[in-house]
């Protein structure tokens, strides 16, 4: 009995560890997949601008994207724009791009050659296990563009993050208490919301060797009990 | 009684360590959309033909000399080429190489029911045409009339169609505004 006790001691601390390793080691469609912890678009489609397609001067365009939490965790999602390249500035200077977050608010307008609001991530929805919220963006075209820009195409890169969230609030709250907690998550991390989210685990290593110093440090007791008991045998 | 203690102790550490990982489990995630906006086009193309017997074909000259009283089959439409929908307008123009004047009521182009002629000269197209689509014939014949004199014999005859397109879509109150 003693023995098996410390047999499966030894492999609760084993998979323990191997359990921490592993938790180091989420209209368009941007889901977040717990379990590879990574994003997934929705048919591989990583051009969320399904509506953007064969403009004319002075269309004005809505593109909603949907965000959605497929994992156990309640999680934040920060959107960046990386700078847009030389050669697609000049078409896309000649329209305005607004980007409204799940709250309906907007974090970004100007032309879309230029990256206002989204130089760094900022924090577009809060999402529960499983739910799903909406960003919307409105593409305006100047009127004037001339025929030297018909059949021609800019890309915009976007870079979404994900990061756990114990801070997201119910989605039964009502709307002032959402704007609330939407306001104090703003205010808790508004000396980090102008910082990258950590895109790779930087607790790891510590907590690793921490991990490994407990757990031999438990092994040498086990081995400690062990020898007592053969003594005593 | 010390092993008690001692398995106790082992057992704490081992739970310790569960709950210090579960506390400090921690992720992110990050990847990256390539979002293209792309432009439409506005083109068209003048397409002739010519009409014998019911039968179709590509227009080409006459190989025979011209008198007056012929009337010649050219049946000239606007295909949109393009990929929006679009207003259309033509201008015919008569000229002789080498530069002999013309007289328009003696050389008549029989107009379709689907244009309508302006101040301008331009004949409007009366509808929206949308991509891929043919228009209405701008005309169907070219006639010379019999009060023809010596003075276009021998002359080579050019009827040169001018056509121009302008998007539909957001151009309604002055749409040909954008060639003034």
């Amino acid at each position: 009995m003693k023995k098996l006790v410390l047999v499966i001691m030894s492999v609760v601390a084993a998979v323990n560890v191997v359990f921490c390793i592993k938790a180091f080691a989420a209209d368009s469609d941007v889901v977040y997949d717990g379990d590879a912890n990574q994003f997934v678009f929705l048919d591989d489609h990583s051009d969320l601008f399904g509506n953007f397609k064969t403009l004319y001067p002075g269309d004005e365009m809505i593109q909603e994207i949907r965000l959605k939490n497929h994992s156990e965790e309640s999680i934040a999602i920060y959107l960046r724009a990386e700078p847009v390249q030389s050669r697609y500035r000049k078409f896309l200077e000649l329209m305005t791009l607004s980007v409204y977050d799940s709250m309906g608010l907007k974090i970004s307008s100007s032309n879309a050659a230029d990256t206002a609001g989204l130089e760094e991530n900022i924090l577009i929805a809060q999402l529960q296990p499983d739910e799903e919220k909406t960003i919307t963006a409105i593409l305006g075209i100047d009127e004037k563009m001339g025929n030297e820009f018909q059949s021609t195409s800019g890309k915009i890169k976007w870079i979404f993050s994900a990061e756990q969230n114990e801070n997201v609030p119910e989605s039964s709250d009502t709307a002032e208490s959402l704007q609330k907690s939407f306001d104090d998550a703003a205010a808790a991390e508004s000396s980090e919301v102008n910082e990258l989210p950590l895109t790779g685990d930087s607790t790891g290593t510590p907590m690793l060797i921490g991990s490994v110093v407990i757990l031999v440090f438990s092994l040498i007791v086990i081995i400690a009990i062990q020898r007592k008991i053969n003594d005593s045998d | 009684m010390k092993q008690k203690i001692l398995l106790g102790v082992s057992a704490l550490f081992v739970v310790g360590v569960m709950a210090i990982g579960s506390t400090l489990a921690y992720f992110t995630a990050s990847d990256q959309a390539d979002n293209v906006i792309t432009t439409g086009s506005v083109a068209i193309a003048v397409k002739e033909y010519s009409e014998k017997d019911g039968i179709y074909t590509e227009y080409t000259d006459p190989d025979y000399p011209i008198v007056p009283g012929d009337t010649v089959s050219k049946i000239v439409k606007i295909q949109n080429t393009g990929t929006a929908d679009a207003f259309i307008r033509a201008k015919i123009d008569i000229d002789a190489v080498d530069g002999t004047k013309i007289d328009r009521d003696q050389i008549l182009c029989s107009i379709g029911d689907d244009w309508t002629a302006s101040d301008d000269g331009y004949y409007y197209y009366n509808k929206i045409l949308s991509p891929d689509e043919y228009s209405g014939a701008l005309m169907d014949s070219v006639s010379f009339d019999t009060s023809i004199g010596n003075e276009l014999s021998q002359k080579e005859i050019h009827i040169n169609i001018n056509a121009q397109a302008i998007q539909s879509r957001n151009n309604v109150d002055n749409p040909w505004s954008a060639f003034d």
